[in-house]
C-alpha cells in the first residue's frame, strides 16, 4: 500500500494507522483518516483535478476549503451521486468514489479543451452577443450545446435514496465558526453560563490553527484547539456543531445552517438524515468566519501546482503532504513567508521566494533561509502544459525564467463577512489591511471578531474574540468574567497591494470557476459595464458555485484600477444567501413526494377504502371520489350510478371536510348579520339558514349554512376550501371591528364528522338508527340534537342534491364506525355510498354554486343570488357591492348550459361566443364553470356566466375552448336543470 | 423574523398571517361609497415605524396589531389588537 | 341500541422503529377534550372556576393543573380542557360552567401522542418553532404552534411532553414523528 508520493513521513493531524481506500476516475487510491478528498488526491500526485468550465482547462487543487473554485467533483454514484462537490472540503471515507467533471472522454484528453484554440470564442458577454438570434435557437440548439460544452457535473437523475430533515434550535450567543477567535468566544461566553452554540463546518475545531506551527501557551495551535474544544463539550450549555455551516442571517436573530450529518459516511446510519437544515434564534451572535487568502492575476495562474500560499501550508502542516517537489513562491504580503519557512522545516525544496514588494524586513527575509529571494519582482506568466513547470518572472532587471512544479501565490487575505451583509450592510474598505472590513450597520446582535474583523495574528484574533464572546453574552443578560488571554505570536501581517501582473503575456484568471479573465474585464468596461453590479453579471464574475471568495476583491480592484476610481468608491457586491452552497433537498426535509405538504384524512377514511373508494386531493384533504363495482368500465359509469341512487333510493357521503365553526354569545345574530349579507338574528332556535359571506370589496367570499342550537349557540358550516379563511375573516370581525359585541368562537371543523344522507329513503334509513324523523319532528331546514347510544348526533334537515336529505354529525372518533352502521341501516333501502363527484352532478343538476362559481370574481347578484342581499342592515361587502361595474345589467350571470348534441361533452373553462363571432377577447360573452354528465337528464350539462344569462334562455352560443380544443353549440338555460319547483326536498 | 406574541410570547413568521396597514377604521353603518372605497383600498405605505395588522393563525388566533419598521424589519411592538 | 365504537386518531399507526431507549410514544385511551370559553363577565367565571375545579385560570399560555384536569390557555380567555371522563367530559364541563362560560366538545378533534424519553425534546427540535429548554418553556408553559404546517399543542408531563394534534391530520403528523425519531429508536408504549 503506498502512503501517496508527495506524503510527508511524519507529522499532520491525519490517522496514519487508519487507511482508507477510495477511487477517483476508476484508480483506486488510498488515503488517511482526517484526510479531504484534495489532500488524499494531493498526496497521490494527483494534481489535475478537473478541467474549467469554460475553456476545459486542466485544472488544479487552488485552495484547501470551502472557497475552491477549481477542484469540483462528481462524489459517490448511482443514486447518491453528487455534482460540483468540492474536493477541498469533502472528507475521505473509506470506499468514496469520486468523478472529475467538465471533461469528455477523459480527464487527461478533453475533446472541449480544443475550443479554446478558437481564442476569444467565450470572452465576456459571449452569450448576450453569440446567441443572440433566432430566438426559437435558444431552447434547441444553443442551450444544448452550451450545456454538452459546459458540463457543471451530471445530477444522478434518479431519486436521492436519503433523507433530509429540518431542526430548529435557540441559544443565547451563537458563535459562527471555530477558529481561534471563535473557540475562545464561545469559551467566553459558555463559562458565563449563556447558552451557547457554537458552529464550525470543518471535521475538526479549529480553524487555522490546525494548519499552523505557531504555539499557544507553549503548545502547538492545534493541541491547543483541540483542548479549548474538549472543554466546551464538557459545558452543559454549550453546544458544539461540526461539519454545520450558517449559511444565512435573517431579522429577528434568526440564522440558517446546514449541517452535513453524514456526507462524511458512505451512507446515513439507520434512522439519520444525509443532511440537517437548521434554524437558529440566537439572542446574539458572534461572527469568527476568518478571512480568506486571495490569488494575484498573471499569466497562467490557473496551472496546476499553483496554489494558494496559505493551502500550501494547510497541506504541509495539517495533512502533511507536499505541494510539489521544487516549491516557489509568489507574494506581496509577509505571511506568505512564514508558508516558505514551513516548506522548508518540512524538508520540501524552496526553489525561490518572489515579492512584489521593495523591502522586506530582515527577519522576515531570513524564513526563504538560502533560497533565492526576487524582490520589486513578479511572476508573469506561469508555464507547463498539464501542470506547472517553469515561471516567467518579471524583475527589475528583466525577465528571468525558473523551473518549479508548484508556486505559492498570495495576494492578502480577505476577511470573511458575507453573513454580515445578509442584511444589508456595506463593506467598508480598508488601506491598512487593502480589503474590506465589516459594514457599519451590522444586524442586530451580530459583532465580528477575529480575522474576519481585521485582527489578523493570532494574538490580536485571541484577543478580540475574547472580548466580544464576553460581550455577546452580556448583551444577552449574562456576566463574562474576561477569561486570561493565552500567550499566542504576532505575526506581522503587512501588505502591499498587487491585483494584476502588468507584464504578463497568456490568458491571466480573475475567476477560475467561471473562467473570466483580465481581459474579460477590461472589455466589458470598453463596452460599458462600469458598475460592479453590471460588470459581475456581463462577465460572470463570481457567480459560480465558490461564489467569488478567491475572485471577487481581484475584480473589482481591477475595476476600479480600468475606471480610475477608488475601490471604496467602486464597491462590493452585495452578498446574499445562501453562504454556501445549499441542496434542495436539504431545503426540502421531509417534504418529498406525498408528503410535500400534510394530507388531511376524513374520520371515514378508511371506511371508504375498504368500499373500494378511488380518493382525489381536494385542497389537504384526501376525499372519496367514487366508488367502483364490478363491471363499470369508466369513472363515469360509478358517478352515474351513485347519482341516480340517490335521486332513486339514498346516498351516504362524508362531508367532514366542511368547515365548522361554533359561535357562543348574547350578539352571535348581531353578528353574523353583520358578517352574512342576509339576516340571520331573525333565525328561531333549532332552525338553520344558507348565508352567503361578501368580502368587504363586495365580492363572494363564501356560502354555508349556519344552525343556531340554542339561544346563545351557533353553528356555521363553510366550505372546504374557505374554512380557514373564514374563521380568520371572523376572527377579525369579532376581535377588530366590533369588540363590543359578545361573541365567542372555536373552530369545530376537527370534533364532527358530517354524512350527508340524500334520497327519498333517507328518512327510512335514519329512523332506523333515531328513530321518528317526519317532517313534524325534523322539518326543512331543523336542527335537532339526538341521542345515538348515549353520543350526543346532531341532525340538519339541509339539502345540496334537491333531495330529501340530512346532514348527521357525531364525534369524529365515531365517525367510522357510523359510516359502517348507516350502511347497515340502509340495507334493503338502496343504499349507496357516493363520492365528490356524485356530489358535483347532484348540485350541478340542482344549479346550486360551489368553488367553482364562487371564484373570488362573482357578486350575489351574479350568481343570481341577488335578492338575498337584505336592504335593511349594513353588513360587509355591502356598499362595494353596488358599485356600477359590479351591477352593470351586461355582466355575465349564472346560467343553465346544456350540449345541443346531448353526447358531447363540453369543458369548463371554456368561454362563450355569439354563434359566427371571430374568437376574439372583445366578443368573450363569459365562461364555463361546472360541467357534468346528468344521468337524470341523459345528457351533459354545465353552469356559467353569460352576459345578461337569465333573459337569454333558450338561446344557442358557442363554448369555445382553444385549450383543450373544444367547440360546441350549447343551449342556455335556468341553472336548475332537475325538479324546478322543488317538491322533492320534501319528499 | 419574529414577532413578540403579548399571548404566546416571541414566534416565527412563519406563524403569523399578514393583513396590512391598521390604520383605516371601517366606516360606521354608511353609503357613502368614497368613505368605504378608501377604507378597502387606500393604504399608507411609509418607510419606516408602521402599525400593521397580523393574525396568530398558528398560534392563539389573536388578531395584533404590530409595529414594526419597514426599513429594516425591526419588530418594534406587539399589542392584541382588540382593546 | 346502537353503539358506535370510537377509533383514536393515531389507531392503526403507531409502530415502533426500534427499542425506546431515546423516545417513547404512547397514545393516551379515553381522555375528554374540551374547549372552554370565559364568558364576558370575568370575575364570576373565575370564582365559579375556582368552586368547582379548585383552580385559578390565569389568562395566559400556562398549564394550570388539577388533579382531574389540565387547563391549558390557549388564547385569551380561552382554555383547552384535557382530563380523564371520554365521552361525558364535555358536557360535565359546560354543566359545571353553565352561565359564566362556554364549552365546545372537541374529544374526537385531537390526536393526543405523549412522547417521553432523553430524546424527545431532540425529536421535537425538529419541527418544532419552539424553545423547550427549561429555561424558556417553564414547567407549567404551554405552546401553540405547528410542526411541518400541522397544529399542535404542547405541554409537559412528568419525562416528556404532551401533544395534541388535529386528528385529520395525524397520518401525516406520525410521518414526521416517525421519521423524525427513528435515529434514537422509537418504542410505542
Amino acid at each position: 500500500m503506498s502512503v501517496g508520493p508527495y506524503r510527508l513521513p511524519t507529522g499532520g493531524a491525519i490517522d496514519r494507522a487508519q487507511a482508507l481506500s477510495f477511487r477517483f476516475d476508476g484508480t483506486s487510491l488510498t488515503g488517511f483518516a482526517g484526510d479531504t478528498l484534495a489532500s488524499a488526491l494531493l498526496a497521490n500526485g494527483h494534481r489535475v483535478v478537473g478541467r474549467s468550465f469554460k475553456y476545459h482547462r486542466p485544472r488544479g487543487v487552488l485552495t484547501a476549503g470551502p472557497e475552491e473554485p477549481n477542484a469540483l467533483v462528481e462524489l459517490r454514484s448511482g443514486a447518491r451521486r453528487e455534482p460540483n462537490t468540492k474536493a477541498t472540503t469533502a472528507e475521505l471515507f473509506d470506499g468514496l468514489e469520486a468523478a472529475s467533471q467538465n471533461r469528455w472522454p477523459s480527464l487527461r484528453f478533453d475533446i472541449g479543451a480544443a475550443a479554446r484554440l478558437a481564442g476569444s470564442a467565450a470572452s465576456a458577454g459571449f452569450y448576450y452577443k453569440t446567441f443572440m438570434w433566432p430566438a426559437a435557437f435558444w431552447e434547441k440548439v444553443y442551450e444544448p450545446a452550451i450545456r454538452r460544452a459546459a458540463g457543471l457535473g451530471r445530477a444522478s437523475g434518479v431519486e436521492d435514496p436519503d433523507t433530509y430533515e429540518k431542526a430548529f434550535a435557540f441559544c443565547d450567543v451563537l458563535v459562527i465558526g471555530g477558529g481561534p477567535a471563535g473557540l475562545i468566544a464561545a469559551l467566553t461566553a459558555g463559562r458565563s453560563g449563556a447558552r451557547v452554540i457554537l458552529c464550525d463546518e470543518d471535521f475538526v475545531l479549529g480553524g487555522r490553527l490546525n494548519a499552523e506551527r505557531t504555539e499557544i501557551d507553549g503548545q502547538p495551535a492545534a493541541i491547543w484547539a483541540a483542548a479549548i474544544a474538549t472543554e466546551l463539550e464538557a459545558l452543559p450549555n454549550v453546544r458544539v456543531m461540526r461539519r454545520t455551516a450558517v449559511v444565512g442571517v435573517y431579522d429577528g436573530g434568526t440564522y440558517a445552517a446546514l449541517e452535513r450529518v453524514a456526507d462524511h459516511l458512505l451512507e446515513p446510519p439507520f434512522g439519520q438524515p444525509r443532511q440537517r437544515f437548521w434554524r437558529i434564534v440566537a439572542k446574539t451572535a458572534v461572527l469568527a468566519t476568518g478571512a480568506v487568502e486571495r490569488p494575484i492575476v498573471f499569466g497562467g495562474n490557473d496551472k496546476p501546482g499553483v496554489m494558494m500560499a496559505g493551502a500550501v501550508r494547510t497541506y504541509l502542516n495539517r495533512f502533511s503532504v507536499a505541494p510539489g517537489r521544487r516549491v516557489a513562491f509568489f507574494a506581496n504580503n509577509d505571511d506568505a513567508w512564514t508558508t516558505a519557512a514551513d516548506l522548508r522545516a518540512a524538508g520540501v525544496d524552496l526553489v525561490a521566494v518572489i515579492d512584489s514588494r521593495a523591502e522586506v524586513a530582515d527577519h522576515i527575509r531570513a524564513k526563504a533561509g538560502n533560497a533565492r529571494v526576487e524582490l520589486s519582482a513578479a511572476v508573469a506568466d506561469a508555464k507547463g502544459g498539464y501542470g506547472l513547470t517553469s515561471l516567467q518572472i518579471a524583475t527589475p532587471k528583466g525577465r528571468i525564467a525558473l523551473d518549479a512544479d508548484a508556486l505559492a501565490v498570495s495576494g492578502g487575505w480577505n476577511p470573511q463577512l458575507g453573513l454580515a451583509t445578509h442584511l444589508g450592510g456595506k463593506p467598508q474598505w480598508s488601506e491598512r489591511h487593502a480589503a474590506f472590513l465589516l459594514p457599519a450597520d451590522l444586524p442586530a446582535g451580530l459583532t465580528v471578531a477575529g480575522a474576519a474583523n481585521g485582527m489578523m495574528t493570532t494574538a490580536e484574533a485571541l484577543a478580540d474574540g475574547a472580548a466580544k464572546g464576553a460581550t455577546a453574552a452580556d448583551a444577552a443578560g449574562f456576566t463574562a468574567a474576561p477569561a486570561p488571554l493565552p500567550r499566542a505570536s504576532d505575526e506581522s501581517f503587512a501588505v502591499a497591494p498587487l491585483w494584476q501582473v502588468a507584464a504578463s503575456r497568456t490568458k491571466a484568471f480573475v475567476d477560475f470557476q467561471n473562467d473570466v479573465t483580465a481581459s474579460d474585464l477590461a472589455l466589458s468596461v470598453r463596452e460599458g459595464f462600469t458598475s460592479v453590479e453590471h460588470l459581475k453579471r456581463y462577465t460572470t464574475l463570481g457567480m459560480a458555485t465558490d461564489q467569488g471568495r478567491t475572485s471577487n476583491v481581484n475584480g473589482l480592484a481591477m475595476l476600479a484600477a480600468l475606471t480610475g476610481r477608488g475601490i471604496a468608491e467602486t464597491g462590493a457586491t452585495r452578498a446574499r444567501p445562501p453562504e454556501r452552497p445549499v441542496a434542495f433537498g436539504a431545503l426540502a426535509g421531509l417534504h418529498r413526494g406525498k408528503h410535500l405538504k400534510p394530507t388531511r384524512l376524513t374520520p371515514s377514511h378508511r371506511w371508504a377504502a375498504s368500499e373500494g373508494a378511488v380518493f382525489i386531493e381536494a385542497g389537504p384533504w384526501l376525499r372519496a371520489q367514487w366508488y367502483p363495482r364490478p363491471g363499470e368500465k369508466t369513472w363515469l359509469d360509478s358517478v352515474s350510478r351513485e347519482a341516480a341512487a340517490v335521486r332513486s333510493a339514498v346516498g351516504i357521503c362524508d362531508v367532514s371536510t366542511l368547515g365548522k365553526i361554533a359561535l357562543f354569545g348574547r350578539d352571535v345574530g348581531a353578528f353574523l348579520d353583520r358578517v352574512y349579507c342576509n339576516t340571520f338574528s331573525t333565525l328561531p332556535v333549532g332552525k338553520l339558514r344558507y348565508g352567503l359571506m361578501l368580502r368587504e370589496d363586495g365580492f363572494v367570499m363564501d356560502d354555508g349554512t349556519t344552525a343556531r342550537l340554542s339561544e346563545n349557540e351557533w353553528v356555521m358550516s363553510t366550505t372546504t376550501a374557505n374554512a380557514a379563511k373564514v374563521m380568520h375573516h371572523l376572527e377579525l370581525a369579532r376581535q377588530v371591528l366590533w369588540p363590543q359585541l359578545d361573541v365567542r368562537l372555536a373552530s369545530v371543523t376537527e370534533q364532527w364528522a358530517q354524512f350527508a344522507i340524500a334520497g327519498p329513503n333517507a328518512r327510512a334509513l335514519l329512523e332506523r338508527l333515531l328513530g321518528d324523523v317526519s317532517d313534524e319532528v325534523v322539518p326543512y331546514l331543523a336542527a335537532r340534537i339526538f341521542d345515538l347510544g348515549g353520543i350526543p348526533a346532531r341532525l340538519f334537515r339541509v339539502s345540496f342534491s334537491g333531495e330529501r336529505a340530512y346532514e348527521i354529525a357525531v364525534p369524529a372518533q365515531y365517525g367510522d364506525a357510523l359510516a359502517h352502521e348507516l350502511m347497515w341501516a340502509g340495507e334493503g333501502l338502496g343504499v349507496t355510498p357516493y363520492g365528490t363527484e356524485a356530489l358535483g352532478v347532484l348540485r350541478i343538476e340542482k344549479g346550486h354554486v360551489a368553488g367553482n362559481e364562487l371564484n373570488g370574481q362573482t357578486t350575489a347578484r351574479d350568481l343570481g343570488l341577488g335578492k338575498m342581499m337584505s336592504a335593511k342592515k349594513d353588513y360587509i361587502g355591502r356598499v362595494m357591492a353596488a358599485r356600477p361595474a359590479l351591477i352593470d345589467p351586461d355582466r355575465p350571470m349564472l346560467a343553465g348550459f346544456r350540449a345541443v348534441d346531448p353526447t358531447k361533452r363540453p369543458r369548463a373553462g371554456a368561454h362563450f361566443l355569439k354563434i359566427g363571432a371571430p374568437e376574439t377577447p372583445e366578443n368573450d360573452e363569459g365562461y364555463l364553470t361546472s360541467v357534468a354528465f346528468s344521468p337524470a337528464l341523459n345528457r351533459w350539462i354545465g353552469l356559467g356566466f353569460i352576459k345578461r344569462g337569465p333573459e337569454r334562455v333558450g338561446e344557442r352560443i358557442r363554448a369555445y375552448d382553444r385549450m383543450q380544443g373544444g367547440d360546441l353549440e350549447l343551449e342556455i338555460c335556468a341553472p336548475v336543470f332537475v325538479d324546478p319547483e322543488g317538491t322533492r326536498v320534501h319528499g | 423574523m419574529r414577532i413578540p406574541c403579548p399571548f404566546c410570547g416571541p414566534r416565527d413568521l412563519s406563524e403569523f398571517a399578514y393583513l396590512g396597514d391598521a390604520a383605516p377604521v371601517r366606516p360606521a353603518e354608511t353609503s357613502d361609497a368614497t368613505a368605504v372605497f378608501d377604507y378597502v383600498y387606500l393604504r399608507a405605505n411609509p418607510a419606516g415605524p408602521h402599525r400593521e395588522r397580523w393574525y396568530h393563525a398558528s398560534g392563539c388566533r389573536l388578531w395584533l396589531t404590530v409595529t414594526r419598521d419597514t426599513r429594516t424589519h425591526e419588530v418594534l411592538f406587539a399589542e392584541e389588537a382588540a382593546p | 341500541m346502537v353503539d358506535l365504537a370510537a377509533r383514536s386518531a393515531f389507531d392503526g399507526l403507531l409502530l415502533p422503529i426500534g427499542t425506546g431507549q431515546g423516545v417513547t410514544v404512547h397514545e393516551p385511551a379515553g381522555l375528554g377534550v374540551a374547549t372552554i370559553l370565559a364568558g364576558p363577565d370575568r370575575a364570576a367565571f373565575a370564582a365559579r372556576v375556582r368552586d368547582m375545579f379548585a383552580a385559578t385560570l390565569s389568562s395566559g399560555s400556562m398549564h394550570i393543573a388539577t388533579p382531574a384536569i389540565s387547563f391549558l390557555g390557549t388564547s385569551r380567555n380561552v382554555w383547552l380542557a384535557v382530563g380523564a371522563g371520554g365521552s361525558t367530559f364535555a358536557a360535565d364541563l359546560a354543566r359545571s360552567l353553565a352561565g359564566v362560560g362556554e364549552v365546545a366538545d372537541q374529544s374526537g378533534a385531537y390526536g393526543i401522542l405523549d412522547l417521553t424519553g432523553p430524546n424527545a425534546m431532540a425529536v421535537l427540535a425538529k419541527g418544532l418553532p419552539i424553545d423547550l429548554d427549561s429555561s424558556a418553556f417553564a414547567e407549567d408553559a404551554v405552546a401553540v404552534s405547528h410542526i411541518e404546517h400541522i397544529g399542535v399543542i404542547v405541554w409537559r408531563i412528568p419525562g416528556g411532553f404532551r401533544l395534541a394534534t388535529p386528528r385529520s391530520s395525524a397520518a401525516s403528523f406520525w410521518h414526521w414523528l416517525s421519521a423524525s425519531a427513528a435515529e434514537y429508536e422509537l418504542g410505542v408504549a
